[in-house]
Protein backbone atom coordinates (compact mmCIF):
# COMPACT_ATOMS: atom_id res chain seq x y z
CA UNK A 1 0.00 0.00 0.00
CA UNK A 2 0.97 3.37 -0.85
CA UNK A 3 0.55 5.77 1.41
CA UNK A 4 -0.09 9.41 1.12
CA UNK A 5 3.26 10.36 2.48
CA UNK A 6 5.19 8.16 -0.21
CA UNK A 7 3.13 9.75 -3.00
CA UNK A 8 3.76 13.21 -1.47
CA UNK A 9 7.77 11.92 -1.76
CA UNK A 10 7.41 10.94 -5.56
CA UNK A 11 5.85 13.85 -6.55
CA UNK A 12 8.88 16.11 -5.06
CA UNK A 13 11.09 14.18 -7.00
CA UNK A 14 9.03 14.04 -10.01
CA UNK A 15 9.46 17.99 -9.71
CA UNK A 16 13.45 17.33 -9.27
CA UNK A 17 12.97 15.57 -12.81
CA UNK A 18 13.67 12.05 -11.00
CA UNK A 19 12.49 8.98 -13.82
CA UNK A 20 13.09 6.17 -11.40
CA UNK A 21 10.08 8.04 -9.33
CA UNK A 22 8.21 8.89 -12.11
CA UNK A 23 8.39 5.47 -13.16
CA UNK A 24 7.47 4.41 -9.36
CA UNK A 25 4.44 7.27 -9.49
CA UNK A 26 3.29 5.74 -12.55
CA UNK A 27 3.61 2.04 -10.62
CA UNK A 28 1.17 3.18 -8.00
CA UNK A 29 -0.93 5.17 -9.51
CA UNK A 30 -1.97 4.54 -12.95
CA UNK A 31 -4.47 1.92 -12.22
CA UNK A 32 -6.51 4.55 -10.01
CA UNK A 33 -6.29 7.34 -12.70
CA UNK A 34 -7.00 5.07 -15.55
CA UNK A 35 -10.23 3.77 -13.72
CA UNK A 36 -11.14 7.82 -13.84
CA UNK A 37 -10.48 8.33 -17.46
CA UNK A 38 -12.19 5.41 -18.15
CA UNK A 39 -15.30 6.24 -16.35
CA UNK A 40 -15.23 9.36 -17.32
CA UNK A 41 -14.46 9.25 -21.35
CA UNK A 42 -16.20 5.07 -21.89
CA UNK A 43 -14.18 4.74 -24.56
CA UNK A 44 -10.97 2.61 -24.14
CA UNK A 45 -8.62 3.89 -26.71
CA UNK A 46 -9.54 7.62 -26.05
CA UNK A 47 -8.88 6.36 -21.73
CA UNK A 48 -5.75 5.60 -22.83
CA UNK A 49 -4.77 8.52 -24.57
CA UNK A 50 -6.20 10.72 -21.89
CA UNK A 51 -3.82 9.00 -19.67
CA UNK A 52 -0.89 9.35 -21.48
CA UNK A 53 -1.34 13.10 -21.35
CA UNK A 54 -2.01 13.00 -18.33
CA UNK A 55 0.96 11.90 -16.62
CA UNK A 56 2.96 13.69 -19.32
CA UNK A 57 1.30 16.66 -17.79
CA UNK A 58 1.90 15.23 -14.17
CA UNK A 59 6.15 14.99 -15.24
CA UNK A 60 5.98 18.92 -16.55
CA UNK A 61 3.66 20.51 -13.50
CA UNK A 62 5.05 18.17 -10.32
CA UNK A 63 7.13 21.50 -9.45
CA UNK A 64 3.73 23.09 -8.77
CA UNK A 65 1.86 20.67 -7.12
CA UNK A 66 2.10 22.31 -3.56
CA UNK A 67 1.18 25.82 -4.65
CA UNK A 68 -2.56 25.02 -4.77
CA UNK A 69 -2.68 23.08 -1.49
CA UNK A 70 -3.92 20.32 -2.46
CA UNK A 71 -3.15 16.70 -1.30
CA UNK A 72 -1.20 14.54 -3.26
CA UNK A 73 -3.78 12.23 -4.40
CA UNK A 74 -6.20 14.78 -5.23
CA UNK A 75 -3.76 16.64 -7.13
CA UNK A 76 -3.42 13.82 -9.32
CA UNK A 77 -7.36 13.21 -9.46
CA UNK A 78 -7.99 16.77 -10.03
CA UNK A 79 -5.56 16.71 -13.30
CA UNK A 80 -6.86 13.32 -14.34
CA UNK A 81 -10.45 14.79 -13.84
CA UNK A 82 -10.51 17.64 -15.72
CA UNK A 83 -7.87 16.58 -18.30
CA UNK A 84 -10.94 13.27 -18.88
CA UNK A 85 -13.33 15.99 -18.65
CA UNK A 86 -11.96 18.55 -21.55
CA UNK A 87 -11.65 15.84 -24.13
CA UNK A 88 -15.33 14.27 -22.83
CA UNK A 89 -16.35 18.16 -23.92
CA UNK A 90 -14.54 18.55 -26.82
CA UNK A 91 -16.01 15.39 -28.10
CA UNK A 92 -19.55 16.33 -27.10
CA UNK A 93 -18.82 19.17 -28.79
CA UNK A 94 -17.67 17.02 -32.34
CA UNK A 95 -20.57 14.55 -31.95
CA UNK A 96 -23.41 16.54 -30.23
CA UNK A 97 -24.57 14.07 -28.08
CA UNK A 98 -23.91 12.72 -24.69
CA UNK A 99 -21.58 10.11 -23.78
CA UNK A 100 -22.80 7.16 -21.62
CA UNK A 101 -22.42 7.64 -18.02
CA UNK A 102 -21.93 4.31 -17.16
CA UNK A 103 -18.69 2.10 -18.91
CA UNK A 104 -19.48 -1.55 -19.68
CA UNK A 105 -17.52 -4.71 -20.55
CA UNK A 106 -14.65 -2.74 -18.30
CA UNK A 107 -12.78 -6.08 -16.86
CA UNK A 108 -13.04 -4.72 -13.25
CA UNK A 109 -10.10 -5.25 -10.82
CA UNK A 110 -11.36 -4.88 -7.50
CA UNK A 111 -9.24 -2.42 -4.96
CA UNK A 112 -7.30 -4.03 -2.30
CA UNK A 113 -9.14 -3.54 1.28
CA UNK A 114 -6.82 -0.99 2.09
CA UNK A 115 -7.80 1.10 -0.32
CA UNK A 116 -11.55 0.13 0.32
CA UNK A 117 -11.21 1.30 3.98
CA UNK A 118 -8.76 4.30 3.09
CA UNK A 119 -11.66 6.10 0.68
CA UNK A 120 -14.90 4.27 2.54
CA UNK A 121 -14.80 7.61 5.07
CA UNK A 122 -14.72 9.99 2.56
CA UNK A 123 -17.01 8.52 0.15
CA UNK A 124 -19.70 7.99 2.92
CA UNK A 125 -19.46 11.95 3.98
CA UNK A 126 -20.05 13.17 0.22
CA UNK A 127 -22.90 10.16 -0.11
CA UNK A 128 -24.77 11.14 3.01
CA UNK A 129 -24.31 14.73 1.83
CA UNK A 130 -25.65 14.70 -1.62
CA UNK A 131 -28.65 12.41 0.05
CA UNK A 132 -29.71 15.62 2.23
CA UNK A 133 -29.89 17.77 -1.70
CA UNK A 134 -32.88 16.14 -3.29
CA UNK A 135 -32.09 13.62 -5.94
CA UNK A 136 -32.02 15.80 -8.95
CA UNK A 137 -29.86 18.12 -7.03
CA UNK A 138 -27.33 15.20 -6.41
CA UNK A 139 -27.67 14.11 -9.77
CA UNK A 140 -27.04 17.57 -11.42
CA UNK A 141 -23.91 17.76 -8.84
CA UNK A 142 -22.49 14.54 -10.22
CA UNK A 143 -23.06 15.47 -13.66
CA UNK A 144 -21.18 18.78 -13.64
CA UNK A 145 -18.51 16.79 -12.09
CA UNK A 146 -18.31 12.98 -13.72
CA UNK A 147 -19.82 14.34 -17.30
CA UNK A 148 -18.30 17.70 -17.44
CA UNK A 149 -22.30 19.08 -17.73
CA UNK A 150 -22.67 22.76 -17.96
CA UNK A 151 -25.29 24.54 -16.88
CA UNK A 152 -27.37 24.46 -19.74
CA UNK A 153 -26.71 21.04 -20.95
CA UNK A 154 -27.94 20.56 -17.03
CA UNK A 155 -31.29 22.38 -17.69
CA UNK A 156 -31.73 20.68 -21.23
CA UNK A 157 -31.44 17.27 -19.54
CA UNK A 158 -33.27 18.23 -16.53
CA UNK A 159 -35.58 20.25 -18.72
CA UNK A 160 -35.43 22.83 -15.87
CA UNK A 161 -35.16 26.85 -16.89
CA UNK A 162 -31.18 27.53 -17.01
CA UNK A 163 -31.64 30.77 -14.59
CA UNK A 164 -33.69 28.33 -12.18
CA UNK A 165 -31.29 25.68 -12.17
CA UNK A 166 -28.23 28.15 -12.00
CA UNK A 167 -29.83 29.25 -8.92
CA UNK A 168 -30.78 26.28 -7.31
CA UNK A 169 -27.63 24.39 -7.88
CA UNK A 170 -25.73 27.65 -6.28
CA UNK A 171 -27.90 26.86 -3.27
CA UNK A 172 -27.33 23.36 -3.33
CA UNK A 173 -23.76 24.11 -3.39
CA UNK A 174 -23.99 26.09 -0.28
CA UNK A 175 -25.61 23.64 1.41
CA UNK A 176 -23.05 20.62 0.29
CA UNK A 177 -20.19 22.49 1.81
CA UNK A 178 -21.75 23.30 5.18
CA UNK A 179 -22.94 19.42 5.58
CA UNK A 180 -19.36 18.44 4.35
CA UNK A 181 -17.66 20.82 7.08
CA UNK A 182 -19.05 19.61 9.77
CA UNK B 1 -17.66 39.78 6.85
CA UNK B 2 -20.72 41.37 5.77
CA UNK B 3 -23.61 39.09 5.29
CA UNK B 4 -26.43 40.62 2.19
CA UNK B 5 -29.44 39.47 1.88
CA UNK B 6 -28.83 36.71 -0.36
CA UNK B 7 -25.50 35.41 0.13
CA UNK B 8 -22.56 37.36 1.53
CA UNK B 9 -19.07 37.50 0.14
CA UNK B 10 -17.81 34.71 1.71
CA UNK B 11 -20.65 32.44 1.13
CA UNK B 12 -20.58 33.91 -2.52
CA UNK B 13 -16.17 32.57 -2.66
CA UNK B 14 -17.87 29.04 -1.10
CA UNK B 15 -20.05 29.10 -4.14
CA UNK B 16 -17.53 30.18 -7.01
CA UNK B 17 -15.41 27.82 -5.68
CA UNK B 18 -17.89 24.95 -6.26
CA UNK B 19 -18.63 26.24 -9.34
CA UNK B 20 -15.31 26.56 -9.90
CA UNK B 21 -13.84 22.73 -9.32
CA UNK B 22 -17.44 21.69 -11.20
CA UNK B 23 -16.52 23.14 -14.15
CA UNK B 24 -19.69 25.25 -14.22
CA UNK B 25 -18.42 28.58 -14.85
CA UNK B 26 -18.26 30.34 -18.21
CA UNK B 27 -15.39 30.82 -19.67
CA UNK B 28 -14.42 34.86 -18.50
CA UNK B 29 -16.27 33.67 -15.04
CA UNK B 30 -13.27 31.11 -15.02
CA UNK B 31 -10.28 33.31 -15.94
CA UNK B 32 -11.58 35.91 -13.51
CA UNK B 33 -12.02 33.13 -10.39
CA UNK B 34 -8.39 31.76 -11.46
CA UNK B 35 -7.22 35.26 -11.15
CA UNK B 36 -8.56 35.44 -7.75
CA UNK B 37 -7.25 31.72 -6.97
CA UNK B 38 -3.43 33.29 -7.92
CA UNK B 39 -4.02 36.03 -5.19
CA UNK B 40 -5.66 35.05 -2.70
CA UNK B 41 -4.44 32.29 0.04
CA UNK B 42 -7.97 32.56 1.08
CA UNK B 43 -9.94 31.82 -2.06
CA UNK B 44 -6.77 28.92 -2.97
CA UNK B 45 -8.29 27.26 0.63
CA UNK B 46 -11.35 27.07 -0.28
CA UNK B 47 -11.13 25.56 -3.76
CA UNK B 48 -8.72 23.32 -2.53
CA UNK B 49 -11.42 22.26 0.11
CA UNK B 50 -13.96 21.74 -2.79
CA UNK B 51 -11.78 19.53 -5.04
CA UNK B 52 -10.63 17.73 -1.39
CA UNK B 53 -14.33 16.87 -0.67
CA UNK B 54 -15.37 15.87 -4.85
CA UNK B 55 -12.90 13.41 -5.52
CA UNK B 56 -14.58 10.64 -3.52
CA UNK B 57 -17.40 11.05 -6.67
CA UNK B 58 -14.36 9.60 -9.18
CA UNK B 59 -14.26 6.37 -6.57
CA UNK B 60 -14.43 3.03 -8.82
CA UNK B 61 -12.51 0.27 -9.59
CA UNK B 62 -8.90 0.39 -10.25
CA UNK B 63 -7.93 -0.81 -13.84
CA UNK B 64 -4.04 -1.66 -14.66
CA UNK B 65 -4.07 0.06 -18.03
CA UNK B 66 -1.95 -1.75 -20.70
CA UNK B 67 1.66 -1.68 -20.87
CA UNK B 68 1.55 0.47 -24.34
CA UNK B 69 0.38 3.67 -22.40
CA UNK B 70 3.91 3.84 -20.17
CA UNK B 71 5.85 3.39 -23.33
CA UNK B 72 4.02 5.82 -25.28
CA UNK B 73 4.77 8.51 -22.00
CA UNK B 74 8.44 7.55 -22.09
CA UNK B 75 9.08 8.08 -25.31
CA UNK B 76 7.16 11.48 -25.54
CA UNK B 77 8.97 12.93 -22.11
CA UNK B 78 11.84 11.17 -22.79
CA UNK B 79 12.80 9.72 -25.92
CA UNK B 80 14.88 12.90 -27.94
CA UNK B 81 15.94 15.70 -25.89
CA UNK B 82 16.51 17.78 -28.84
CA UNK B 83 11.82 17.14 -29.99
CA UNK B 84 9.92 20.11 -29.17
CA UNK B 85 8.56 17.95 -25.72
CA UNK B 86 12.00 17.21 -24.56
CA UNK B 87 12.17 21.40 -24.80
CA UNK B 88 9.34 21.97 -22.47
CA UNK B 89 11.05 20.84 -19.24
CA UNK B 90 13.91 23.57 -19.94
CA UNK B 91 10.91 25.61 -20.50
CA UNK B 92 8.63 24.65 -17.44
CA UNK B 93 11.21 24.53 -14.45
CA UNK B 94 10.63 28.19 -13.79
CA UNK B 95 7.08 27.61 -13.07
CA UNK B 96 4.81 30.50 -11.40
CA UNK B 97 5.99 34.00 -11.21
CA UNK B 98 8.71 34.50 -13.67
CA UNK B 99 10.43 37.49 -14.28
CA UNK B 100 9.05 37.91 -17.60
CA UNK B 101 6.35 40.61 -17.40
CA UNK B 102 8.74 43.79 -16.85
CA UNK B 103 10.94 42.70 -19.87
CA UNK B 104 7.93 41.84 -22.06
CA UNK B 105 6.14 44.87 -21.42
CA UNK B 106 9.11 46.77 -23.16
CA UNK B 107 8.86 44.52 -26.14
CA UNK B 108 6.96 46.33 -28.89
CA UNK B 109 4.68 44.31 -30.62
CA UNK B 110 4.06 45.71 -34.30
CA UNK B 111 1.21 43.44 -35.13
CA UNK B 112 0.77 42.18 -38.81
CA UNK B 113 3.03 44.46 -41.26
CA UNK B 114 4.81 43.86 -44.26
CA UNK B 115 8.85 45.09 -44.64
CA UNK B 116 9.04 46.53 -47.52
CA UNK B 117 12.72 46.15 -48.25
CA UNK B 118 13.76 42.99 -46.08
CA UNK B 119 17.49 42.88 -44.95
CA UNK B 120 18.51 39.08 -45.12
CA UNK B 121 17.53 36.75 -42.20
CA UNK B 122 20.25 36.06 -39.71
CA UNK B 123 18.14 33.64 -37.57
CA UNK B 124 15.26 31.09 -38.96
CA UNK B 125 13.02 29.03 -37.17
CA UNK B 126 10.82 26.01 -38.76
CA UNK B 127 9.17 24.16 -35.80
CA UNK B 128 6.29 21.59 -36.09
CA UNK B 129 4.17 20.68 -32.23
CA UNK B 130 1.07 19.11 -31.28
CA UNK B 131 -2.14 19.00 -32.71
CA UNK B 132 -1.40 20.26 -36.19
CA UNK B 133 0.41 23.76 -34.83
CA UNK B 134 3.69 25.24 -36.00
CA UNK B 135 5.87 28.19 -36.14
CA UNK B 136 7.49 29.64 -39.21
CA UNK B 137 10.27 32.42 -37.62
CA UNK B 138 12.31 34.28 -39.00
CA UNK B 139 14.60 37.36 -37.70
CA UNK B 140 15.64 40.33 -39.99
CA UNK B 141 17.87 43.04 -38.18
CA UNK B 142 16.33 43.46 -34.81
CA UNK B 143 13.09 42.36 -35.83
CA UNK B 144 11.50 38.84 -35.95
CA UNK B 145 8.54 37.27 -37.60
CA UNK B 146 6.38 34.76 -36.65
CA UNK B 147 4.02 32.80 -38.17
CA UNK B 148 1.29 30.22 -36.41
CA UNK B 149 0.74 27.07 -38.73
CA UNK B 150 -2.19 25.06 -37.44
CA UNK B 151 -5.64 25.77 -35.64
CA UNK B 152 -6.74 29.07 -33.91
CA UNK B 153 -6.71 28.41 -29.83
CA UNK B 154 -9.66 26.66 -28.24
CA UNK B 155 -12.96 29.24 -27.29
CA UNK B 156 -11.53 30.88 -24.14
CA UNK B 157 -7.73 29.85 -24.62
CA UNK B 158 -5.01 31.95 -25.91
CA UNK B 159 -2.00 31.11 -27.67
CA UNK B 160 1.45 33.05 -26.48
CA UNK B 161 4.90 33.12 -27.77
CA UNK B 162 7.29 32.79 -25.46
CA UNK B 163 11.65 33.29 -26.64
CA UNK B 164 13.80 31.55 -24.00
CA UNK B 165 17.38 32.66 -24.34
CA UNK B 166 20.19 30.47 -22.98
CA UNK B 167 18.87 29.74 -19.08
CA UNK B 168 17.16 32.91 -18.80
CA UNK B 169 13.20 32.42 -18.11
CA UNK B 170 10.95 32.78 -20.89
CA UNK B 171 10.34 36.53 -22.16
CA UNK B 172 6.72 36.43 -23.63
CA UNK B 173 6.41 37.73 -26.62
CA UNK B 174 2.60 38.16 -27.17
CA UNK B 175 -0.59 36.36 -28.18
CA UNK B 176 -0.41 34.58 -31.73
CA UNK B 177 -3.82 33.93 -31.36
CA UNK B 178 -6.57 35.53 -34.62
CA UNK B 179 -3.29 37.06 -35.79
CA UNK B 180 -1.74 34.28 -37.91
CA UNK B 181 1.75 36.27 -38.09
CA UNK B 182 3.02 38.98 -36.39
CA UNK B 183 5.96 41.30 -36.23
CA UNK B 184 7.85 41.48 -33.02
CA UNK B 185 10.75 44.31 -32.41
CA UNK B 186 13.08 42.43 -30.47
CA UNK B 187 15.06 45.77 -28.87
CA UNK B 188 15.20 44.00 -25.68
CA UNK B 189 17.37 41.33 -26.93
CA UNK B 190 21.18 41.00 -28.33
CA UNK B 191 20.29 39.65 -31.27
CA UNK B 192 23.94 38.54 -31.80
CA UNK B 193 23.29 35.81 -28.87
CA UNK B 194 19.91 34.68 -29.91
CA UNK B 195 21.70 31.63 -32.30
CA UNK B 196 20.47 28.61 -30.48
CA UNK B 197 17.54 30.48 -28.22
CA UNK B 198 13.92 28.61 -28.04
CA UNK B 199 10.79 29.78 -29.10
CA UNK B 200 7.70 28.22 -27.48
CA UNK B 201 3.77 28.39 -28.28
CA UNK B 202 1.54 27.74 -25.07
CA UNK B 203 -1.56 27.46 -24.36
CA UNK B 204 -2.74 29.74 -21.70
CA UNK B 205 -6.26 31.23 -20.42
CA UNK B 206 -7.76 34.19 -22.63
CA UNK B 207 -6.04 37.26 -23.41
CA UNK B 208 -1.89 35.40 -21.77
CA UNK B 209 -0.45 33.60 -19.00
CA UNK B 210 -1.60 35.53 -15.56
CA UNK B 211 1.95 34.77 -13.74
CA UNK B 212 4.28 36.12 -16.75
CA UNK B 213 5.35 32.79 -17.05
CA UNK B 214 4.05 29.81 -19.50
CA UNK B 215 1.53 28.28 -17.61
CA UNK B 216 -0.27 26.13 -20.02
CA UNK B 217 0.92 22.75 -22.46
CA UNK B 218 3.54 23.77 -24.59
CA UNK B 219 2.28 22.95 -27.99
CA UNK B 220 5.12 23.90 -30.02
CA UNK B 221 9.20 24.75 -29.57
CA UNK B 222 12.26 24.65 -31.00
CA UNK B 223 15.07 26.96 -31.56
CA UNK B 224 16.29 29.74 -33.36
CA UNK B 225 18.90 28.56 -35.97
CA UNK B 226 21.82 30.59 -38.37
CA UNK B 227 19.93 31.23 -41.30
CA UNK B 228 23.19 30.36 -43.62
CA UNK B 229 23.66 27.32 -42.38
Amino acid sequence: MTTREDIEELIARVAMEDRKAFDALYSATSAKLFGICLRVLNDRAAAEEALQEVYVRIWHRADRYRANGYSPMTWLITVTRNHAIDRLRARRAVSGKMAGAVPEDLPAREPGPEALAAHASDMALLKGCLEELDAQKADAVRGAYLQGETYQELSDRLGIPLNTIRTWLRRSLLSLRACMSQ
Amino acid sequence: MSDGPTFGRREDDVILAGEYVLGLLSDLEREAFEKRIARDPLVREIVAGWAEDMTPLTEGPEIKPPRRVQSRIQKELFAENTSASGLVARIFKWGLGGLAGATAAALIVLGTMTILEPAPPSLVAEISGEQGLGLQAVVREDRLTVARLGPPPAEGRSYELWLIVGEAAPVSLGLLDGDRERLVRLDDFDVATLDGALLALSDEPFGGSPTGAPTGSVLAAGPLVDAQT
